[in-house]
């Protein structure tokens, strides 16, 4: 039964998380931290009136006769560059988008001014590099924000070292706005400002700052990479004689009747970007003189079929028309790990 | 049997809180104590590769940083007093430091509820987001009680601190 008792009388004593909300930038700027503590005591066995404290000491008496020790919060600037994940662009684009995200990592809502540059000694440079989002500058971010900020540069056209594969590195610079670090002795009872911020890229690295180069000067710069992406397509033919009217299937030879497979491989490389529209067609060489030798003739092929399999999409189909094979339009994926491979497939007779 | 000291035990809290609350009324009087709190910044230094705190008055404080607080508590009468109980809410935006209590001569408990009841470090218990009552972490801590054992003399001052994390 006391048991019973007990147990109801923890859960009254259970608290429902009525806890401070927690922020990642921590309280706010200019916030006053309170302590006040109580005293109760006895004297000659008789209880007495509680006694706050004050900062200064306190004996009088009573709820409210205490003073709050007390001090403020200071305005800590702090910030963080980080790039987006690196973007894939075709030679030749303009106002090709790269991402950033700036983060306030300081107790206060400040202001930010953005700056992009190509940074040198990189693969290639882009040009026109400017801030698209967001659309004007400085860009206010609350203590604990965000800012996604997009950057547009235009790329080169292929050639050179503008080939698959290759990079560009675009460096974006936060600096906050309008702020100054206090120096010398703190200054009691008002929000000095402490810089908080750590060491970025070169950008940042420029601007002066306490201790190493970088290092709490209320900015952070960070790189995002622009990478070439093209589809990379070979084509390949083959042919082969799968059987002829006397040996059969066995060392078949390209005599009339003799069966011939031809056999087209477009192979888009491996990490290249996807090849859209990809059609193959493929003139056979019915009635012409294209088997026998230079003059014209009825000598040639015939078409027997046709069928297409591979890493496509989506199923392609073909078909013959006059003599010449074509596939449906199709789209071949860049490779993951191996080339990507479509392969038509057309069997004819030799007439 | 235990359990059935902590009942008292809570009984006693919640008949000081009342007690608490009637003083409103009082004019105000002089007392017998005089009460102190100070509150300092703890910076963190070199102390022959060994990490030790530095203590230097708290006006500039940021995120993260810690805060001890001392409380001061002196006799200022001319008769013993006893039954002394000390309580301080940890402030707000702050947590309190696990272990950081301290007292010479004192009992000291934590309330997780306001003020409400008290329980010693460990034995306190509070509802997870789900509902699920789990133990009590420091950071749950809502006030600090010290006991002081035994009589302040005249004259004598003691102290009691505890340690707070900036949030």
């Amino acid at each position: 039964m006391k048991m019973k008792i007990i147990s109801s009388l923890i859960s009254v004593a259970v608290l429902s998380a009525v806890t401070h909300p927690i922020y990642a930038a921590g309280t706010a700027a200019d916030t006053d931290i309170n302590n006040t503590a109580s005293i109760s005591y006895n004297v000659g066995g008789t209880a007495q009136t509680p006694i706050e404290s004050s900062e200064t000491g306190n004996s009088i008496a009573g709820v409210g006769a205490g003073t709050a020790t007390t001090f403020k919060v200071d305005k800590k600037i702090d910030l963080s560059v980080t790039p987006g994940s690196n973007v894939n662009v075709v030679p030749g684009t303009s106002a090709q988008s790269i991402t950033f995200t700036v983060t306030n990592e300081g107790n206060s809502t400040e202001n930010f001014n953005l700056t992009p540059s190509q940074v040198t000694g990189d693969i290639f440079d882009t040009s026109a590099c400017s801030v698209a989002a967001p659309a004007s500058l400085p860009v206010s971010i609350a203590a604990d924000g965000t800012a996604s900020v997009t950057v547009n540069c235009d790329i080169p056209a292929s050639g050179g070292v503008v080939v698959n594969g290759a990079t560009s590195d675009i460096d974006l610079l936060a600096v906050v706005d309008g702020v100054t670090e206090t120096t010398g002795t703190d200054t009691a009872n008002a929000v000095d400002t402490v810089f908080a911020d750590d060491i970025g890229t070169a950008t940042d690295e420029a601007i002066a700052g306490t201790g190493a180069a970088g290092n709490r000067n209320a900015a952070h710069s960070a790189i995002n990479t622009y990478v070439v992406n093209t589809a990379d397509i070979t084509v390949k033919k083959t042919s082969a004689v799968t059987a002829d009217p006397i040996n059969g299937s066995t060392n078949p030879k390209r005599i009339p009747g003799a069966t011939i497979e031809y056999t087209i491989e477009v192979t888009n490389a491996d990490g290249a970007a996807d090849a859209a529209g990809l059609i193959i067609s493929d003139i056979l060489p019915v009635g012409t003189g294209a088997v026998g030798g230079a003059t014209a003739s009825t000598n040639g092929l015939e078409f027997v079929s046709c069928s297409s399999t591979g890493d496509a999409t989506a199923a392609v189909t073909c078909s013959e028309s006059g003599g010449t094979v074509t596939t449906s339009a199709f789209t071949l994926p860049g490779g993951s790990g191996s080339a990507s491979v479509q392969t038509l497939t057309i069997i004819a007779t030799v007439k | 049997m235990n359990r059935y000291i902590k009942i008292k035990k809570l009984a006693v809290g919640v008949i000081a809180s009342l007690l608490l609350l009637s003083t409103q009324s009082f004019a105000a009087q002089q007392g017998h104590l005089k009460v102190t709190s100070k509150a300092q910044k703890m910076i963190v230094v070199n102390n022959n590769g060994q990490k030790a705190y530095k203590f230097v008055p708290a006006t500039k404080i940021l995120p993260g940083e810690l805060v001890q607080y001392n409380t001061y508590f002196q006799n200022i009468g001319n008769q013993p007093a006893n039954n002394i109980n000390i309580v301080n809410p940890i402030p707000k935006h702050t947590v309190y430091l696990p272990n950081s209590a301290q007292g010479k001569n004192t009992n000291i408990v934590f309330s997780v509820d306001g003020g409400k009841h008290y329980g010693k470090a460990g034995t306190l218990k509070v509802r997870d987001k789900t509902g699920k009552i789990v133990p009590a972490r420091p950071s749950d801590y809502t006030h600090i009680q010290w006991r002081y054992n035994g009589n302040l003399a005249p004259n004598v001052q003691q102290a009691v601190a505890f340690r707070v994390r900036l949030l």
